[in-house]
């Protein structure tokens, strides 16, 4: 039979214990460090003019048929079946213009009337010599934001003294600007 | 550590293709334009019109020296006419092929507008009669002078007649 007789130091054994336990805590601490990191990155924003303005299609022909005796000028006639849409986020000075790719013969008037809910209708405009260099505002002051489907009224008129007019086509065009 | 520094450059890749597109936005946006297409037409017109209503001419004096009854004569209608054609003219016609008393009339330029007046017209029958010629793109207006006229062997009686103006190519 063996005896085996253990001797232990208890100051040592807590001494170790407490050694032990400093070298766990520091290894949970380390692993706390490397558990949590971040990133940082500057993003910038910019929103740009913007304009857009799009119309629903060409308007009917508008054809003078009748007159009134006595009378040179003949009887207009209208038309009010397009519409017109903008965007725009500019500022409160935008306007429209509108202008014909050829001026009308003397005698000829061409009216163009846009609604507005953005800004201020200039009510009825003639047209009729408004070419590319000399556009005439139709709508001013218009508020930031969207106008969608407002009516575009044209009226035509005509004298007698100007004679006839065959069939004839003329360019018109909004342009949305500040 | 390796896939931390991929992700960044996808970033960094993303946030430079979205600045481009940005600055792209701003160059092309400074003013937009939509465009119509208008059809204009002026149909040929030519209108006619009278200002008066029927009229009754009587014949019921007679100058002693003539020894034939006084004319009678009204000029109180007025003829507009309106037209964009070239060259035109204003015919006037009665509905009586045979009339028993003689009607004349005459176009007395008064108003505005071309047009040449025609001699004094004699409505013997039912066929048109030049009243004005030369009318070219325009309104105009005149005043139409009646004369009825009778001789005493013709007798008494009355007549209608349906005076018709037609404004027509010249």
């Amino acid at each position: 039979m063996v005896y085996l007789l253990v001797h232990y130091d208890k100051g040592k054994i807590m001494k170790n214990s407490i050694a032990i336990s400093i070298v766990l805590g520091c290894a949970f601490a380390s692993q706390g460090a490397y558990a949590q990191s971040t990133a940082t990155q500057s993003v910038n924003l910019t929103v740009s003019t913007v304009y857009k303005i799009s119309t629903s299609g060409n308007p009917a022909a508008l054809t003078v048929t009748t007159g009134t005796a006595g009378t040179d000028a003949l009887t207009s006639v209208s038309d009010n079946s397009t519409t017109y849409s903008i965007t725009q986020n500019f500022g409160n000075t935008v306007k429209i213009t509108a202008n014909l790719d050829a001026a009308l013969q003397t005698g000829y008037t061409l009216n163009i009337n846009l609604a507005s809910t953005k800004g201020t209708s200039a009510g009825t405009v003639n047209i009729s010599n408004a070419t590319s260099g000399s556009a005439l505002s139709v709508v001013t002051a218009i508020n930031r934001g969207a106008d969608a489907s407002q009516a575009i009224g044209y009226t035509f008129s005509a004298l007698a003294s100007a004679g006839m007019l065959t069939s004839t086509t003329r360019t018109v065009t909004l342009t949305l600007t500040n | 550590m390796k896939w931390i520094l991929k992700n960044k450059t996808l970033d960094i890749v993303i946030a430079t293709v979205l600045m481009g597109m940005i600055v792209s936005e701003r160059v092309c946006s400074q003013q937009a334009s939509s465009t119509q297409v208008v059809t204009l037409r002026v149909m040929e017109l030519n209108t006619i019109d009278l200002i008066g209503g029927p009229l009754t001419l009587q014949i019921n004096s007679v100058n002693d020296n003539a020894g034939q009854p006084n004319p009678a004569i009204d000029a109180s209608t007025k003829l507009l006419w309106t037209s964009n054609g070239d060259a035109r003219k204003i015919a006037v016609g009665s509905d009586l092929a045979s009339p028993r008393f003689i009607l004349k009339i005459a176009a007395e330029k008064s108003g505005s507008g071309t047009g040449i007046a025609q001699p004094e017209v004699t409505l013997s029958d039912n066929s048109p009669h030049d009243l004005i010629l030369g009318v070219q793109r325009s309104a105009g207006s005149c005043s139409l002078r009646f004369t009825a006229l009778a001789t005493s062997e013709e007798g008494t009686g009355s007549e209608s007649r349906l005076i018709t103006y037609t404004i027509t190519g010249g």
